[in-house]
């Protein structure tokens, strides 16, 4: 397995009105992380990933594939931080599969001035969960 | 990717995609040798061609000429679907943004009496309209029941609360609200979202423009539309909000099922749609018609803080401030009008996505002050260069379902619109052409930099070649407040 595929591995490519996100690691799990790490990346002007997390939040989600979890993912995550500027820096996965998510995300509330773009939606735009030998890859359109 | 070669050239400034594979229709891509290869280039054209794969579309899948790559429909994308023959609604054809548009205000001001306090004026705008990401606190947050009366009144909701004039109202598309919202199909995180934001202007791409009218092209409309040469504007670019993005994300997980359960093939699932006939096609409707009201009170709300703030800065009376509200449109929707097809009349569910009705002026729904003159058609450009007030043309009706374009469009990506300048060099070049900015956040005011955008003027050109607008005059942008 490729280091960067091992480690989990995020790249921003063109688009252009939004954002195209690439995101590759060794499960579907290790996948969902970097792909909220690219939603934050996106969002904040500095994404705190090594901060002490100081607040939990519970994610339940159900879906048909493992596309729809993706972005039911995100767009779980959309709303804790434009609702409840909530950043997740800490993931722990219970369920992680194209049917169920369970997860205990901590992380902590930003403040007023560390937003940097509106993310609208993570989109299906041109999505697909891509499975190989060396684990998982996606694209992710985020609308701004 | 498609290419250039499988696009046949039909006129000056139309090019045609014949129908291939799953195509139920051609596309059309309205745009001329300037501005056809981006548009394939970007993906825009493949998206076209993408939307005319939809159940009972008709006519052609059309494309306008700010059009760009976007997420399942291009942006500057309209479609037409026949409801009696199938025809869906998709909420992909809308946007997350429900109802984002524009609106223009005219004044009697003078730029010229009043050019040493354009800062001021920014500055001001800048104080008393909320923006920003997660921007809120316009008005006091607004109960539940207050949201349920804004998603039904839609602008007429803030008139009533004294943020503006009735005659707003007669100006604005619609009459400031969709017929049909019903607030029981909107979820409560929605209303979660829209309950401290009305009145917000938000982030990205939206912002409030003073102009002034620096050129006119055709003296009979201007007339109507009260349009003088070197006096003051206001132009407010907006949408729902949270709210807005809330409804179409609830709805696409409705329409992802909703595709499988009725059979429908799509060849890029954010295209996820159901027959209008439907319960979920019916239920999406509902709740955008009801995002949309909220979006035309949030404009609404906007305006008359804006004018509250220019009378106090310019200390002027409202009469001799003049400002009045030229139109509102929506460029993000999906409505019901009749067009026709086939040589026949058929009410039709047009989806325009970063695309601006542009009805004639003989057009029923056209205010009757515009009555003979044509629809307003506002296309605002990029902050540096200037905006276009247009008018709705037959044209528009014969050849894109009354539709035209929504602005410039973009041409460069946000990363490399970034790397093209620096926020302080770009604020440097815009004062010295004369424009004061205001921005929240330093990367959006580069993401959003003049380069970033299509040639305005001849964005003008094409829709003048193609009949589907007619230019009526030419802004330019002197103040500019981004959140």
């Amino acid at each position: 397995m490729s280091a960067r595929r091992r480690d989990g591995h995020l790249r921003f490519l063109d688009h252009t009105a939004d954002v195209l996100a690439e995101c590759e690691a060794p499960d579907f799990a290790g996948l969902l992380e970097v792909a909220a790490r690219a939603l934050y990346e996106t969002a904040l002007e500095t994404y705190r990933g090594g901060a002490a997390p100081d607040a939990r939040r519970m994610a339940r989600i159900e879906g048909g594939s493992y596309e729809e979890i993706l972005v039911r993912w995100l767009q779980e995550l959309l709303y804790l931080l434009d609702v409840e500027r909530f950043v997740a820096i800490r993931f722990r996965f219970d369920e992680a599969s194209g049917a169920r998510l369970r997860a205990v995300v901590d992380g902590y509330v930003h403040g007023p001035d560390e937003r940097a773009v509106e993310v609208k939606a993570a989109t299906y735009h041109g999505m697909e969960v891509r499975r190989d030998a060396e684990g998982f890859r996606a694209r992710v359109v985020f609308d701004l | 990717m498609m290419r250039l070669s499988e696009l046949t050239q039909t006129g000056p400034a139309e090019w045609e995609i014949p129908k291939r594979g799953k195509m139920r229709v051609p596309g059309k891509i309205i745009a001329d040798e300037r501005l056809i290869k981006k548009i394939v280039s970007d993906n825009a054209a493949e998206q076209v061609a993408n939307v005319a794969c939809l159940p009972g579309v008709v006519g052609y899948s059309l494309a306008m000429p700010d059009a760009h790559w976007g997420y399942g429909f291009p942006i500057g994308g309209v479609a037409a679907t026949d409801p009696d023959q199938g025809g869906v609604i998709s909420p992909g054809g809308v946007g997350y943004d429900i109802n984002c548009g524009c609106r223009l205000m005219t004044s009697h001001v003078v730029y010229n009496d009043v050019r040493d306090r354009l800062k001021d004026a920014v500055t001001g705008l800048y104080k008393d309209i909320p923006c920003g990401v997660g921007s809120e606190g316009a008005i006091p947050k607004l109960s539940a029941g207050d949201v349920t009366g804004v998603l039904t009144q839609g602008a007429r909701w803030a008139v009533d609360r004294g943020y503006g004039e009735a005659a707003d109202l007669e100006t604005t598309e619609e009459g400031g609200r969709l017929t049909g919202a019903d607030p029981a199909q909107v979820s409560e995180r929605a209303v979660s979202r829209g309950q401290s934001q009305l009145g917000t202007l938000g982030s990205g791409n939206h912002f409030v423009e003073l102009g002034v009218v620096e050129r006119i092209y055709d003296a009979h409309a201007a007339e109507a539309f009260r349009l003088q040469e070197g006096t003051l504007t206001v132009m407010i670019h907006s949408g729902s909000r949270g709210l807005g993005y809330q409804v179409c994300d609830d709805y696409l997980q409705v329409m992802v099922r909703a595709a499988a359960k009725y059979g429908i093939d799509l060849p890029d699932r954010q295209l996820c749609c159901a027959p209008v006939h439907s319960t979920e096609g019916r239920r999406y409707l509902a709740a955008m018609a009801a995002a949309a009201n909220y979006a035309w009170a949030n404009r609404q709300i906007m305006m008359e803080l804006a004018r509250r703030s220019l009378r106090r800065t310019f200390s002027m009376d409202a009469k001799t401030l003049g400002a009045r509200l030229l139109y509102d449109v929506c460029h993000n929707i999906a409505k019901f009008e009749v067009h026709t097809e086939g040589g026949t009349a058929r009410r039709l569910c047009v989806h325009r996505k970063g695309a601006t009705r542009a009805f004639p002026g003989s057009h029923r729904a056209v205010p009757s002050v515009y009555h003979g003159v044509g629809q307003p058609v506002l296309v605002p450009g990029d902050m540096g260069t200037g905006s276009l007030v247009c008018a709705g043309t037959e044209g528009a009706m014969e050849k894109a379902f009354g539709s035209c374009c929504h602005g410039a469009g973009r041409v460069l990506s946000r990363n490399q619109a970034r790397k093209a300048s620096a926020a302080n060099t770009l604020l440097g070049e815009l004062a010295a052409d004369g424009v004061v900015v205001m921005a929240r956040n330093k990367r959006v005011l580069t993401e959003e930099a003049p380069a970033a955008y299509k040639d305005i003027d001849v964005i003008g050109e094409v829709v003048e070649a193609a009949g589907i607008g007619k230019r009526v005059a030419r802004l330019r942008p002197v103040g500019v407040v981004k959140g």
